[in-house]
Formats: structure tokens, C-alpha cells, sequence
């Protein structure tokens, strides 16, 4: 029993509480529900995020500067009723409409797909994006199968920044719709995470051995093996990446290390820079690389690499700051 | 049935889905993400006490209040679908005071065809359509062939019942499960057993109150 909680009842509406009192007065939490959203939302088409806790920071923490404007937060791994995410999108700005960031999963897909429909009857146009970026978890002939995990960081910043540039919703889905298209995330786990309900392990994996592609409740994988190299490890990911999502020399790429929760920045550290030197001999262009945790289950060793295809429109998104106090990101180094 | 009878059913069903939490749990376990029992019971706490405040002015107002409870306060996936089974079969109907086994059949039908649409499962999928289908149909049967309401109910449940037992036999499309593969076969899917809880104390309700 790892977990530190006052009452398992109250862990979610306890988190959100202490999280806008951590925001410093830039978040606020949404009257009757689990949810909050920004205190200074502007007027432009705003962002919505929604899903389970439990995959820190995620979705709370990506309500910010240059992110999501409002987050509707679910318990530990169960998408939020569509009660809390329609309180949301009636408090955010919503007179040039909504565009929702979800992940593939049925039980985030159920609710807000109900939300759109009830917000529609409120005269309130929304657009849902379900990001499906796990490579493994479905093959690319039916890429609508597959799970949505790590890459949803990247494209809630994306929704951030085209948003703030004013696009209108129809823009802001045709960009945000080709930008999930070009984003594949690919992940290794060496060591289970806990519940944060019930402090126990959520899964078995033996010591020694690591799997990929591993769902985040232990859903299996494509291939459990003995733990390798850390270059092993880089090449492995990077190769699936580049030919998922078609990279060529001379094409350009973002790369996000989301090193789960017991992996050290050191071994994060040797495993980026075989990931540089992979693309330099590719001939590919590194345009970023970062290491956050942006999507990670507690206890949990191992790492998910996010890769986004760059063209010039989505670079011009890209290279945008985001704000939150989980979710730091400045400009392309 | 009278709607203040429907309503003390429900309640009864509320307290058998809390009381089911940890028999929902062992069997999720097995290949779900093991929460569907902390879920539902979730959920039907919430149902029975909204249920022991309400006035049953109509069988659509205890539909509706268990169906919204469901919706409001889940989440998940369970949340949109259980909801859906109490919502969407009364969201057009004018309120009565009564419901006959013909009622049941309707309601139950229409929410059977919304949840088949939203949920995308077919039968064979090994979801909670497995266990509901069947049940919708004996109803529909036992309506044609003009059964008392405690027929029809019992009828239903075990409808229900075989329903869950046979997902049993199928591979999963939906959730963890459907990683499993072929290894999913011989066990059980949770939401079926709910479907089965609810018809099963439906059914206990009625033999018990007659």
C-alpha cells in the first residue's frame, strides 16, 4: 500500500482542490462537478479535454497557458460522466465553438459523443478529436482500433496554440485532425505501475523482462522479452515510429520522451541520444526533442516515445510556450 | 405494476447492484480493468438514494431518475450505457401511472436498439447486448403471449441469465478483454452479469411481492 489519500472517495475532488490552490489563482475548479478550467479564458474556440486520472498529469494538468482551456476529470482510469464535461463546456467560452481532445478509448468516445449531441441542442457547435496514436495496439490497416496514450501531449498543445491564433472551429479541426494523423507514440514498460485507489499493483511483469506496446492496465502487448540495451531499446521505438507514420530522409520530426515514473533521467538521457544520432544517420531532421512526464501511471518503469511528422503549417504551431504547473513547455530549444 | 411499485423494485435492484460490488470484481478481473463492479456500485448508491426521496409520479419519472443518476455520476463507459438502458426507452413516451409486460417489452426494445447503436456491439461481442438482448426478446414473448407480469419477469431473467453464461463462449471486440484474444474465452463479461443482476432481482421482486 503505497498511496497517500485522506478518503478514497474524496481523492479526486481532494486533487482538484489542491491543484488550483497549486495554479496560484489560474485555474479554477467548475461548480458541482469534478473539473476546472482557466480563469482568464479568452474569446476564441475553446479547448476541452477530458479522461480518467491516473496517467499523471493528464487531464488535469493540461488546462493552461498555450493548452486545454477547461478539463472534465474522471476517476482513476474511467472516463468523466458527460455531466461534468458539458458543466465545462458551458462555463468555457463557447460562442465561436468548442473543440474537444479525447483519447480512443470507449469510454471517453461514449461521453463525449453524448456531449456533442446535448451541447448541439444548447446551440453550442462542437468538434471532437479521439487521438489514436498507440502504434501497437492495432494494425495500420485499422488505425481507428488503436488507443489513444502519450501523444495527446503534443496535440493539446497544438489545440493551444492554433486556438489562441484564432482559427475558426472548422480550421481548427481540418489542422488538429491532420496533426493526429501525424502523430505515432510507441511505448516500452519494464516495471508495473499501482493503483492509486487501492495502492496495489495493477498488473504483473516479471523482474527482468520489459514488454512493448503494454497497455496502461496491463492490457498485452505485441512482445514480452528480456530487459536490453538502452540503444536497443531507442532503436526499437524509433524504427517503429518512422515507418508507421511513413518518415523519409529530408522529412522533419518532433520527438517527446515521456519516461514513466521510476525511469531516471539519466537512463532517459541514454536512450535520447541514440534516438539523435539514429535520425542524424537517417538522414531525418531532429526539429525538438523534449523529456517530460506528461502521461504516466504511478510506479510504472519504462518509457513512451511520441513522434510527430512536422510540415511547415503544423511547425508554425508547434514552436508556441506552454504553461501549467505539470506541463512546462518553452519554445524549440 | 404501479409506478410506486416500479420504484420500490428499482430500489431493490439499486441495493442487490451495491451489494454485488465484490462478485462484479472477481469476475472483471479475470480480463476487464477489474473497476466495473466499484462502478456500477457506485452508481446504484447513488440510484438508491435518489429513488428513496422520489415521489413516483409516473414509471417514466423512475426510469429516467435511475437512467439520469446513472449517467450523471458513473462515468466510464458503464455510465453512458446502463444510463442508456433506463433513458432512452422513455425519452418519448407520455408519463403513466402503470406498467404492463408490453411496457417492459417497449422500453426495454428501444433502449436494446439506442445502446446496440452507441455501444457499437453486436450479440457474440461478450458485452452486456449479450445478456440484454435476450431478455428484451422474452419479453416481447411473453407479451404476445399475454404471461402475467411475474411470468414474464422470471422468463426474462433467465433469458438474462443463459445470455451472460453464453459470453462465456465468445472472444471480446471491446476493452481489455479484447487483448486477450482466443484467451477470453471461459470467462465471463461483467456487464452481461449486471444485466443479469438487474433482471434477476426484477424477477425476485416481483415472486416476492405478488
Amino acid at each position: 500500500m503505497k498511496r497517500l489519500v485522506n478518503q478514497e472517495e474524496r481523492m479526486i475532488s481532494d486533487m482538484i482542490d489542491g491543484y488550483v490552490k497549486l495554479s496560484q489563482g489560474k485555474v479554477q475548479s467548475v461548480p458541482g462537478v469534478n473539473a476546472i478550467m482557466k480563469t482568464n479564458c479568452k474569446e476564441k474556440v475553446s479547448v476541452v479535454v477530458g479522461g480518467g486520472s491516473g496517467l499523471d498529469p493528464w487531464p488535469i494538468g493540461y488546462v493552461g497557458e498555450g493548452l486545454a482551456d477547461g478539463a472534465a476529470v474522471g476517476n482513476v482510469f474511467c472516463a468523466p460522466p458527460a455531466k461534468s464535461i458539458l458543466e465545462v463546456t458551458r462555463n468555457v467560452p463557447h460562442e465561436r465553438g468548442i473543440v474537444y481532445i479525447v483519447t480512443n478509448h470507449a469510454g471517453d468516445v461514449l461521453n463525449f459523443e453524448l456531449v456533442s449531441e446535448l451541447a448541439g441542442m444548447e446551440g453550442i457547435k462542437t468538434r471532437q478529436i479521439y487521438i489514436n496514436d498507440d502504434i501497437t495496439s492495432a494494425g495500420s490497416d485499422e488505425k481507428e482500433e488503436r488507443r489513444g496514450i502519450g501523444g495527446i501531449a503534443i496535440l493539446t498543445k497544438l489545440a493551444g496554440a492554433v486556438t489562441d491564433a484564432g482559427n475558426s472551429l472548422d480550421e481548427t479541426f481540418r489542422l488538429l485532425e491532420k496533426a493526429k494523423d501525424s502523430i505515432g507514440t510507441f511505448s516500452v514498460t519494464t516495471a508495473p505501475s499501482y493503483s492509486p485507489v487501492t495502492g496495489k499493483q495493477c498488473f504483473a511483469l516479471e523482474d527482468g523482462k520489459m514488454e512493448y506496446g503494454m497497455g496502461f492496465n496491463g492490457e498485452t502487448g505485441i512482445l514480452r522479452t528480456d530487459i536490453s540495451t538502452a540503444d536497443d531499446i531507442a532503436e526499437t521505438l524509433m524504427e517503429g515510429l518512422l515507418e508507421d507514420l511513413g518518415v523519409r530522409s529530408g522529412d522533419r520530426v518532433a520527438i517527446w520522451l515521456n519516461g514513466y515514473s521510476m525511469t531516471s533521467q539519466i537512463e532517459l538521457s541514454i536512450i535520447a541520444g541514440r534516438c539523435c544520432d539514429l535520425l542524424l544517420e537517417k538522414k531525418i531532421q531532429l526539429y525538438d526533442i523534449q523529456i517530460e512526464r506528461l502521461y504516466v501511471t504511478p510506479g510504472a518503469a519504462g518509457l513512451s516515445i511520441s513522434m510527430l511528422k512536422l510540415d511547415e503549417e503544423l511547425e508554425k504551431y508547434y514552436n508556441t510556450p506552454a504553461d501549467a504547473p505539470f506541463f512546462k513547455i518553452m519554445e524549440k530549444r | 405494476m404501479t409506478s410506486e411499485e416500479c420504484r420500490q423494485m428499482f430500489l431493490a435492484v439499486a441495493e442487490k447492484m451495491v451489494n454485488s460490488e465484490a462478485m462484479l470484481t472477481e469476475i472483471d478481473e479475470k480480463i476487464g480493468d477489474g473497476d466495473h463492479g466499484i462502478g456500477m456500485a457506485f452508481g446504484f448508491r447513488n440510484v438508491k438514494k435518489e429513488l428513496e426521496e422520489l415521489e413516483a409520479v409516473s414509471v417514466e419519472a423512475v426510469f429516467k431518475t435511475v437512467g439520469m443518476t446513472l449517467l450523471d455520476t458513473m462515468g466510464g463507459a458503464s455510465g453512458v450505457l446502463f444510463g442508456t438502458i433506463f433513458i432512452s426507452g422513455i425519452s418519448e413516451r407520455e408519463p403513466h401511472q402503470e406498467i404492463i409486460v408490453g411496457d417492459f417489452a417497449d422500453i426495454f426494445r428501444k433502449s436494446l436498439d439506442v445502446l446496440k447503436k452507441r455501444g457499437k456491439a453486436k450479440p457474440g461481442d461478450k458485452t452486456m447486448v449479450d445478456a440484454f438482448e435476450p431478455a428484451v426478446i422474452s419479453l416481447e414473448e411473453s407479451a404476445e403471449n399475454k404471461e402475467t407480469m411475474k411470468q414474464a419477469l422470471n422468463r426474462a431473467a433467465l433469458a438474462a441469465r443463459n445470455g451472460a453464461e453464453d459470453t462465456k463462449k465468445y472472444r471480446a471486440r471491446f476493452g481489455r478483454a479484447k487483448y486477450f484474444g482466443d484467451n477470453a474465452i471461459g470467462y465471463q463479461d461483467a456487464g452481461a452479469t449486471s444485466i443479469w443482476i438487474i433482471f434477476q432481482e426484477m424477477s425476485d421482486w416481483v415472486n416476492a411481492h405478488e
